[in-house]
Parts: C-alpha cells; structure tokens; sequence
C-alpha cells in the first residue's frame, strides 16, 4: 500500500470512534431523523438513579470504545509499512506485567460497577414499600393485579376494601389508570407464555413468568398517558400486546374510578375466593 | 473398532496414489483427520450462513416496509398473505434467522471448523486427542441439518419462539399455534447441535492439556489457544443443562409431562387461570 493509501484506511478507522460518539450525541440532541430514539421521559422519583446508572455505564465503556479506536487509527497512520520502509522492528515475548493490569482494570471495574448499583436494584425489585397497621409494617398491599395473556394485560383493582378478588374490583383491560404522586404497587402474573411488563417512562420492566406472581412497584410525579409495553417475545402477537397507562391526580382517578364501577355489570357475577 | 480398519486402509495411501471407494470415503467423508474434518464444518457452516443472510433480508423487509407485499417471490410464498410477511411468519423468520446463525454459523465455526483446523496445530500435536469422537461430532450436525431443513416444510413453516426457546411459549403446543411440528424439529435439532458440540469440547479439553509439544507449557500457549479452551471448559458447563432442558422440553410437548407448565400433573393439564 503506498503511503495515501495508509493514510486513508487510517482516516476511515478515525471514522469509526467519531461517528460512534456522533450518532449518540445526536441522538441525544433530538437530531432530525433521530427523534424519539434516546431514552424516553422520565416520571418516575427513582428513574433517574436508574438512568444515572445507564448513562455512568455508557460513559465508561464510551472513554475505552474511543480510547481504542484512536490507538487503532494512530498506530495505523503512524506505523504503516510504507512510512516506515528503513525503521527497525522491535520484537517483544509479551509483556507480564501489562497482561496482569488489563485483566485487573476490567475486573475490578465489573466488581465495582457489581457493587455500586446494589441500592439501585435494592429500590427496584427488593424493598417494596410498606405501610403501618396498628403499629406495625408491612408491605404495601397491590392496588390493581395485571394479567399478561396472549395478547392483552387484564387489569383488576382491588376496589375501595383494598382486597384483590372481592365483589368491589373493577376490571379493565390494556388501560391501567394510576394516581400519581402516591407509592404504587402492582402485582402481575401471567395466564399463558412469559411476558415482560414495562413501563418505558417509570424505568419499570419486569418478567411475568407462568406459575409466579411477581410485584412491581413506583411513584410516578407526572401526570398525562404513557405506554405500557410487552417487552418478551410472547407469539405472533407479541408486537401489538399493548396497553395505555392514564397518570392522574387522586381526584381525576377517584372520579375515573367511580364512573367505571358504576358503568360495571356486575349482576351475574360472582367473585372466586380471595387469593390472598 | 473402526480405528484399527481405518488405520489400515489410511498407511498406504499416499504411495499408492489413487484410491478406493472406501479408502476415499474413510479420507474425506467419514475423514478422522482434524484439517478435513475442521474444512467440512467451515463449508457446512458457510452454506448456513447463506440461509441465515437469506433469512435476515425477509426480516429487513418487513422492517423496511411494512405490511407491503415482497417483490417477485412474496405471491409464491405468501398467496394468503397478499404477498406480505405475516406476523406469524415475521416471528418464524427471526426466530429461525437467530437460530441458524448462532448454532449452525458461529458455534459451529469458531469451535468446529477453526477448532479443530488450528488446535493441533498451534500447540504441537499431531491430531485431536480422539480422531473417532470428532468425526462423530461433525456427523452428529448432520440430524441437526435435517431437522432444522425439514422444520421450514412443516407448517408454519418454521419454529415461532424465538432463538432462545423459551418455554411455555416453546413447550406448550397450544401457546404458539404458529409452530407445530416446526417447533418439536427445532428442539430435536438443537439437541443434536449440543450434543455434537459436547463431543467437541472433550475433545477439545483433552488436546490441550494432554498434548502439547514437549516445552509448549500452558503458558505459552498462544491466546487463540487460551480462548478455545475456555470456550471448551464453558461448553462442557452449559452444554448438558441446556441439551437436557431441550428433552425437558420435547417432553412436555410429545409425551404431556410438565415440567414447564405449573398447574400440570402428568398429562393433565389445568385450564389457564
Ligand atoms: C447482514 C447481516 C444481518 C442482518 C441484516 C440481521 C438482521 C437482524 C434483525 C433485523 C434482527 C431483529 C429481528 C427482530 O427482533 O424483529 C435480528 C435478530 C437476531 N440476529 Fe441478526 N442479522 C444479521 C446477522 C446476524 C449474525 C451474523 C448473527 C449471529 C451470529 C445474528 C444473530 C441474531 C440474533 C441472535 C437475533 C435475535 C433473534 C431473537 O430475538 O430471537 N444476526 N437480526
Ligand atoms: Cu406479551
């Protein structure tokens, strides 16, 4: 290759480290064509811990995607065989010492980001929110349970005696309304195939798997419609498995939720035991 | 047994220059030689490529636009359909575009063909530590051909559940109507794959640490080398718990055990709910 020709394939390689970063700080800007691709809005008081985390990951792995795509293209414009016709090569048996600190460094900073995130997964999937009854904690009882099936989320609330399979629930189906400013808790199950809950604007995703029930749980801060999302491949349907989540202020959902039981026909109804 | 008639039909070969039926039967088909055996699973595995490439340009479609009818072959194809992908068939063609080349392409190519071509080779040795057992693990993916070829005649045409076959979408036979009999082919494909790949990785464990060239320590092993073994080490790990999870699998959807299905005793099974 002549010397124009290095120069160029070293040029071309730079590419790959700038456009990289390029189409993310597009992204982020909201560029023309990339509207709507970097990460939704958040509504959630503990979503931005979530998406600290995201953004400290992205950062650490962006400084060593950019640090080796620049050592790639400088040992390519400045090594290339046809600029270095008369220089002598160095022949190394590899280096001890450099092989121990490259397996270190990645392995300390998994251990590291491993411990770091903890709290976070702590806050998300373990310490379900409580409440005190005469005097003592317990969990937060759900307000509604989801149902995920082929290719539809059932909704049921517990109704105003706080008890999911009583005479008081109020059914629903692919539109979950939520007050908001309040710790919300869910339960979800599936009655079919393995589905994903998710709440792209309240960073919630959660496998619903046959046979478990499993709880979710978070405090929206904003009020308005949001998506609710199947995010595990569920069948032929899987990509129109959808619902709508309404965010409104206790008094818009009391209200909502007034309305919707009284429209309910409940008359040849009656309601299986209790499950919990 | 078939070591000893193999080694005497393979000494006078190149002397004599020409062969027999048998003699290139034993040389290049049922070949116990690592070179040949690692050139047949890089070309099994290129033509694979080819139909995994050819399966990713229906998904790019669909992707590309949307509910319109393919060019050319989408009224051969899908008469039903208008000419358009279904979404039945959307799922059958990523889930079998995933599943060619992750267990027909890249598994089989990084340990199979490069492997077996370079691990005697780079460290020294004249051939895998077991000839016999890695010609087996070539023609155990021959099942696996079959099954996965014959799973895109049985309707719909496909296995629908994704690379990861996830059950009960994978093991109920009423969850995904979409795949049928295409489903059990797959799941007996991809034990075959395992079980080929099982094969190799003893193979591969054995080679490396019994057979290096006297001065060729651990230490020194070349990196690739280092990396297929670790490969082989997790391999011989993974490979039996997913293989028997495939079985779990074929079970519940052939002989309506439950091991995926709770709320199922023996064949009985619960209605949802
Ligand atoms: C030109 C080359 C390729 C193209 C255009 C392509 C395209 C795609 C697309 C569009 C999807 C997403 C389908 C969906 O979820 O709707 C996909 C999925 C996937 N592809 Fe590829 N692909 C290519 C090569 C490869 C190769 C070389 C491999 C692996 C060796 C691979 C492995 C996978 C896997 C594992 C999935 C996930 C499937 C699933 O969710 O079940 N692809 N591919
Ligand atoms: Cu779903």
């Amino acid at each position: 290759m002549n010397r124009w020709a290095e120069r160029l394939w070293s040029l071309l390689f730079l590419m790959v480290p700038v456009a990289g970063v390029g189409v993310f700080i597009w992204a982020m800007a909201d560029g023309y064509g990339m509207r709507g691709h970097w990460l939704p809005e958040n509504i959630d008081e503990q979503g931005k811990v979530i998406d600290s985390l995201f953004l400290f990951i992205l950062g650490l792995t962006g400084v060593i995607f950019v640090g080796t795509g620049v050592a790639l293209f400088w040992f390519l414009w400045r090594y290339g065989a046809a600029g270095n016709r008369d220089a002598r090569v160095r022949y190394t048996h590899g280096s001890h010492t450099l092989e121990v600190v490259w397996s270190i460094l990645p392995a300390a900073t998994l251990l590291f980001i491993a411990i770091y995130q903890m709290d976070a997964w702590a806050d998300a999937k373990i310490r379900r929110p409580t409440i005190v009854v005469n005097g003592q904690e317990q969990p937060k009882p759900p307000i509604a349970e989801i149902t995920g099936r082929q290719f539809e989320w059932r909704i049921r609330y517990a109704g105003r005696d706080g008890v999911i399979g009583t005479r008081d629930d109020l059914f629903t189906v692919n539109e979950l309304h939520l007050p908001v400013h309040e710790e919300i808790v869910l339960v979800i199950k599936t009655e079919d195939v393995l589905h994903s809950f998710f709440l792209p604007n309240l960073r919630v995703k959660q496998d619903v798997v046959p046979g478990m029930k499993q709880y979710v749980w978070f405090k929206p801060i904003r009020t308005g419609q949001y998506d609710i999302v199947c995010a595990e491949l569920c069948g032929w349907g899987h990509y129109k498995m959808r619902g709508r989540l309404v965010l409104q202020t206790r008094e818009e959902f009391d209200r909502w939720f007034e309305q919707e039981w009284n429209n309910q026909e409940l008359r040849s109804y009656t309601p299986p035991e209790p499950e919990e | 047994m078939i070591q000893k008639s193999h080694n005497e039909v393979h000494e006078g070969d190149a002397a004599r220059g020409g062969m027999t039926f048998w003699e290139f039967l034993n040389t290049y088909v049922f070949s116990r030689d690592h070179k040949v055996i690692g050139l047949q699973f890089l070309f099994s595995t290129l033509l694979w490529f080819l139909v995994g490439g050819i399966l990713a340009l229906g998904i790019r479609w669909q992707l590309a636009y949307p509910w319109q009818p393919m060019p050319i072959i989408g009224q051969w194809l899908f008469a039903e359909e208008g000419g358009q992908i279904s979404p039945e068939f959307y799922t059958t063609l990523f889930t079998m575009h995933a599943t060619v080349m992750i267990f027909f392409v890249i598994i089989p190519i990084l340990a199979g063909a490069f492997g077996n071509f370079l691990i005697p080779l780079m460290i020294g040795a004249e051939d895998m530590a077991f000839p016999t057992l890695n010609m087996l693990s070539y023609w155990f993916m021959w099942p696996a051909f079959i099954c996965i070829g014959l799973s895109f005649f049985a309707p719909p045409y496909g296995a629908g559940a994704g690379w990861t076959s996830y059950p009960t979408l994978a093991s109920n036979p009423a969850a995904a109507p979409a795949s049928g009999h295409a489903q059990t082919l797959w799941l007996l494909g991809i034990t075959f794959v395992g079980v080929s790949s099982m094969m190799g990785s003893v193979n591969y464990m054995t080679t490396i640490i019994q057979m290096r060239a006297p001065g060729m320590t651990m230490f020194r092993l070349p990196l690739t080398i280092w990396g297929m073994f670790i490969t082989a080490i997790l391999q011989a790990f993974a490979l039996p718990i997913l293989t028997a999870a495939g079985f779990m699998q074929l079970m519940d959807r052939m002989l309506g055990t439950g091991f995926f299905h709770p709320g199922t005793v023996g064949n009985q099974q619960r209605g949802a709910g």
